[in-house]
């Protein structure tokens, strides 16, 4: 860990310091440049105004020795969220050392005090928000960022006034959720690894019987490296070496075959630095979403198709997801869901209808009845019978009708749905493919999330056991109804979409998920700069 | 209304350029990869499909509901003679 020592130059004892001096310092401009740093104005009026307008670090008559304390809080503060993987090399640099000095020795004491505020409210800005705004990284990354709440700002005055020391700040600051935590503890046991010369990447497929004792030997190093038993044969694959890859392969989610081919490969010879990379970026996401979360929420985890249930903080359910298929990506996104909606119609697409259904009815408009579907004329918002449409004289131009698929087991959505609010047509539901939750992979969808559970959910959720437990709503969707019924949960439960791509799994193992919609990719190329 | 105005600048000339289908908003129809939009000019009937990729999606749609609600004649340009996707839209003043 570097550390980040001044040695001030201690002159005489300066004049205090008054609220004029620091709005002075600003002449009325938005923002000051000292050193490397251009300083906001009204943000930092705003945090002085929490002071009194008055200067934080430099008091009168004892000026040295405020200085010092306040450099030596900023230096813990550093060490501290460096742990929590922050970049401590990026918040406080050599050149930013040359700054206090050059601003002490030439008694610029308001300059200086704005300086070392200014660096706490940066770090903890970067803590509590993250190192690069969601906006602008990625297409698929609909998350908004945030200011610095009230609450959080007065923490910082509190941590400038030495009411607070570092470490009550930090604890304060940081994010109260598990999957955070667990990031943060992924990170720190990465810091305490070391690399194991394992040599090149095999380039063999290795499965039950193949005899290759190189490659066999870097796949065990690799299986240790990454907290996974790798007892058996050095020579060949035999039993018990294909159940250690087995476990690899699942805990990854891989498909569970025993067989290391590409992309096993791909994952057991991960380096130590793109770990310790890929555990960063993950924390870094995890700081755009509130630092506490409502004590009841829906996590769903878009890179391991997993969903977690809490409320009051305590995990209610668990169980698979099957979200956007890598080129029809669920975006992250916070929103929330109401109501359960029973026996759910499905619009099919524009796309679909163009391409797939159009050319269909042209031929035969009795295949409406075939795909349990009826013709909406979109001008009068009527039913209307698909054999009273001249389908050969309609196409995409003049397209005026919309096929909606009737409630049912055959429903794409299946026989529960959870609408959310986002206008991307994201939300949450059952499914007619139950079988594809066997699946290892499951990022299979046009975009939705679809739950493995969606009736024990919808108990869950409306909280009306004796009128909506499991048994009463399968029995009220196997009825054929024909039109959806809305069961409202008279409270709005915040819905994550996340993407989280390592973790340590129950068994305290690291494993870790391709980047497979790329988000790791474009998250890097946002705040590279920090992490070189 | 800003967004009107910034949308309405962006798409200038609009007009004079191939792919355009112009008529008020009859009606909006959502489904799950976008928004399907049908315009009407005198005996005319068109359609145009808002994809929910569309960078300026959530304005776009807003500037559609709006040219709905005031009952406006709007100006699409589609990238795509065949599957009519919304590149941009200006609307009459």
């Amino acid at each position: 860990m570097k550390k980040f020592i001044v040695t001030l130059s201690i002159a005489s004892a300066a004049m205090p310091l008054h609220a004029s001096d620091i709005r002075a310092a600003f002449n009325g401009k938005s923002s000051l440049s000292i050193g490397a740093e251009t300083i906001p104005g009204p943000m930092m009026l705003k945090l002085y105004k929490l002071n009194a307008d008055k200067s934080f670090a430099v008091a009168a008559g004892k000026v040295e020795e405020d200085v010092n304390v306040r450099m030596r809080a900023i230096t813990r503060l550093i060490q501290l969220v460096s742990q929590q993987g922050l970049p401590g090399k990026y918040l406080w640099s050599p050149e930013d050392n040359n700054t206090v000095n050059d601003l002490w020795n030439q008694k610029k004491l308001a300059e200086l005090d704005i300086f070392l505020s200014w660096k706490s409210l940066k770090i903890a800005r970067y803590f509590l928000t993250g190192l690069a705004s969601p906006e602008g990284i990625s297409a698929d990354i609909k998350l908004k960022s945030e200011s610095l709440t009230e609450a959080e700002l007065a923490q910082v005055a509190e941590f400038l006034k030495g009411s607070l020391t570092p470490e009550q700040i930090v604890s304060a600051m940081t994010p109260k959720n598990e999957t955070y935590a667990n990031l943060v503890s992924v990170y720190q046991d990465l810091l305490k690894k070391t690399e194991p010369d394992s040599g090149p990447v095999p380039s063999v497929v290795l499965k039950a019987g193949v005899k290759n004792s190189s490659a066999i030997r870097y796949m065990k190093d690799r299986l240790a490296f990454l907290g996974f038993a790798n007892a058996g044969s050095d020579d060949a694959v035999d039993a018990t070496l294909t159940q250690s890859i087995r476990e690899f392969q699942a805990a990854h989610g891989l498909k569970a075959d025993g067989i290391v081919g590409q992309k096993s490969w791909a994952h057991l010879s991960k380096s130590l630095a793109s770990l310790k990379t890929q555990a960063l970026l993950n924390i870094d996401r995890l700081r755009w979403v509130p630092t506490q979360l409502e004590g009841e929420n829906v996590w769903v985890n878009l890179a391991s198709q997993q969903l977690v249930y809490k409320v009051n903080g305590q995990n209610v359910m668990a169980f698979r997801t099957i979200n956007g298929r890598p080129d029809r990506r669920t975006p992250m996104i916070k929103d929330s869901i109401s109501y359960a909606e029973m026996n759910p119609t499905w619009t099919v697409p524009f796309g679909i209808m163009v391409k797939d259904k159009l050319p269909a009815l042209r031929e035969n408009p009795g295949m409406i009845e075939q795909w349990k579907m009826k013709v909406i004329d979109d001008v009068t918002g009527r039913e209307v019978s698909a054999h009273s449409v001249n389908w050969k004289n309609v196409n995409s131009g003049n397209l005026r009708y919309t096929l909606i698929q009737r409630p049912g087991a055959h429903n794409a959505l299946g026989l529960v749905k959870f609408p959310m609010t986002n206008p991307y047509a994201i939300y949450l539901h059952d499914t007619n493919a139950r079988e594809l939750f066997a699946e290892d992979e499951r990022q299979l969808s046009s975009g939705c999330v679809r739950l493995q559970f969606p009736f024990e959910f919808a108990e869950a959720t409306i909280r009306n056991p004796s009128q909506w437990n499991v048994a009463q709503i399968q029995q009220f969707t196997s009825t054929g109804a024909d039109k959806p019924t809305k069961v409202d949960f008279k409270r709005k439960i915040p819905v994550y979409l996340m993407y989280t791509t390592i973790e340590k799994d129950p068994a305290g193992r690291i494993v870790s998920r391709s980047d497979s919609y790329g988000i790791d990719r474009d998250h890097y190329a946002a705040i590279k700069k920090f992490l070189d | 209304m800003k967004t009107i105005v910034v949308l309405v600048m962006l798409s200038f000339g609009l007009a004079a350029q191939a792919g355009v289908i112009r008529g008020q908003v009859m009606s909006v129809v959502s489904d799950d990869d976008g928004q399907k939009v049908i315009l009407a000019d005198k005996s005319d009937m068109n359609t145009a499909y808002l994809k929910n990729t569309h960078p300026s999606y959530e304005p776009l749609i807003d500037l559609i509901g709006l040219a709905k609600e005031n009952k406006k004649t709007v100006l699409i340009q589609v990238d795509d003679e065949y599957m009519r996707f919304i590149k941009s839209i200006k609307v009459e003043k």
